[in-house]
C-alpha cells in the first residue's frame, strides 16, 4: 500500500519537475524578446522626430510616427517585464511544491524501509 | 550556476569523467556562441560595405529579388537612403552615413559580448585541463599499483 502511495508521489514530483523546465524555457524566450525590444527602443530614441519609421505588419510596411513607435515598444517592454515577474512567482511556487513533494517521498521511502525490516 | 570549490583529487575516475564531459559540453556551447557572434559581425560589416557602394549609382540597372529564384530588372531610384531593420518588425529610413553609424554601433555591441564569451571560454578550458590532468595522475597511480615498477 505504501508502495502505491510512493509511486503516486513520485509521478507527481516528475510532473512538477517538468513544469519547472517549461517555466525555465518560457523565461528564456521572454528574456530574448525583452533584449530585442530594448535594442529597438535604444535605436528609436536616437532618431529625430522627423525620421521615417515603418512597422512590418504581415507582408506590408506601414509608416508609423516615431513617437508612437517609441511608446509601442515601451509598452511592450513593460508587458514583458510583468510577464517575467508573474513567471518568477509561478517558478517559486512550483519549486516549493517540488521541495515539499521531495520531502514527502523521502518520508515514504524511509517508512517503506522500516516496514521491510 | 554557483561555482563550488570541488577538490578534484577527492573525486573518483568515474566522477571525473562525468565532470570532464560536462565541461567539454560547455566549451562546445561557448565556442558555438563565439562563431555565431563572429558571423553576425560579418553580416553587419557586409551591410556597411553594400550601403557604402550605393552613392553615385542612381539610375543604374539592378536585379530585384521577387522570390528566392526570381529576379526582375529595375533601376536604382534612391542612392542616398536605405531601410534598416532595427528589430521586432521595425524599419527606419536612414542615410548612408546613419546606416554606417548604425552598423558600427551594432558591431561594437557584439564585440563587447565576444570579449565576455572569450573570457568565459578561457575559464572553462582551464577547468577542462585541470580535470584531465587529475584524471591522468589517478590513472598513472592506478597503473603503478597494479604493476609496481621494478
Amino acid at each position: 500500500m505504501a508502495q502505491a502511495a510512493l509511486e503516486k508521489e513520485a509521478k507527481e514530483f516528475r510532473a512538477l519537475e517538468k513544469e519547472l523546465q517549461n517555466l525555465g524555457t518560457t523565461r528564456a524566450k521572454l528574456l530574448t524578446q525583452l533584449n530585442e525590444n530594448e535594442l529597438v527602443k535604444k535605436e528609436l530614441d536616437l532618431l529625430d522626430s522627423d525620421a521615417n519609421v515603418y512597422k512590418m505588419i504581415g507582408p506590408v510596411l506601414i509608416k508609423q510616427d516615431p513617437s508612437e513607435a517609441q511608446s509601442n515598444v515601451g509598452k511592450r517592454i513593460e508587458y514583458i517585464n510583468s510577464e517575467l515577474k508573474r513567471l518568477e512567482n509561478s517558478f517559486k511556487e512550483t519549486e516549493k511544491k517540488a521541495q515539499d513533494k521531495r520531502g514527502k517521498i523521502m518520508e515514504l521511502q524511509a517508512a517503506l524501509q522500516s516496514q521491510k525490516q | 550556476m554557483a561555482e563550488q570549490a570541488i577538490n578534484l583529487s577527492n573525486l573518483t575516475l568515474e566522477q571525473l569523467d562525468g565532470l570532464k564531459q560536462q565541461v567539454e559540453e560547455e566549451v562546445n556551447q561557448l565556442t558555438g556562441s563565439l562563431q555565431h557572434l563572429r558571423s553576425a559581425t560579418a553580416r553587419f560589416l557586409d551591410s556597411k560595405e553594400s550601403s557604402s557602394s550605393l552613392p553615385g549609382n542612381s539610375g543604374k540597372e539592378i536585379l530585384v529579388p521577387m522570390t528566392s529564384s526570381l529576379y526582375v530588372k529595375g533601376k536604382l531610384a534612391n542612392d542616398k537612403e536605405v531601410l534598416v531593420d532595427i528589430g521586432t518588425g521595425y524599419y527606419v529610413s536612414k542615410t548612408i552615413e546613419e546606416t554606417k553609424a548604425y552598423a558600427d554601433r551594432k558591431v561594437s555591441l557584439i564585440q563587447e559580448q565576444v570579449t565576455k564569451v572569450q573570457q568565459a571560454l578561457q575559464v572553462k578550458r582551464n577547468n577542462l585541463d585541470a580535470v584531465v590532468s587529475v584524471m591522468q595522475q589517478k590513472i598513472y597511480a592506478l597503473n603503478q599499483q597494479q604493476s609496481p615498477s621494478k
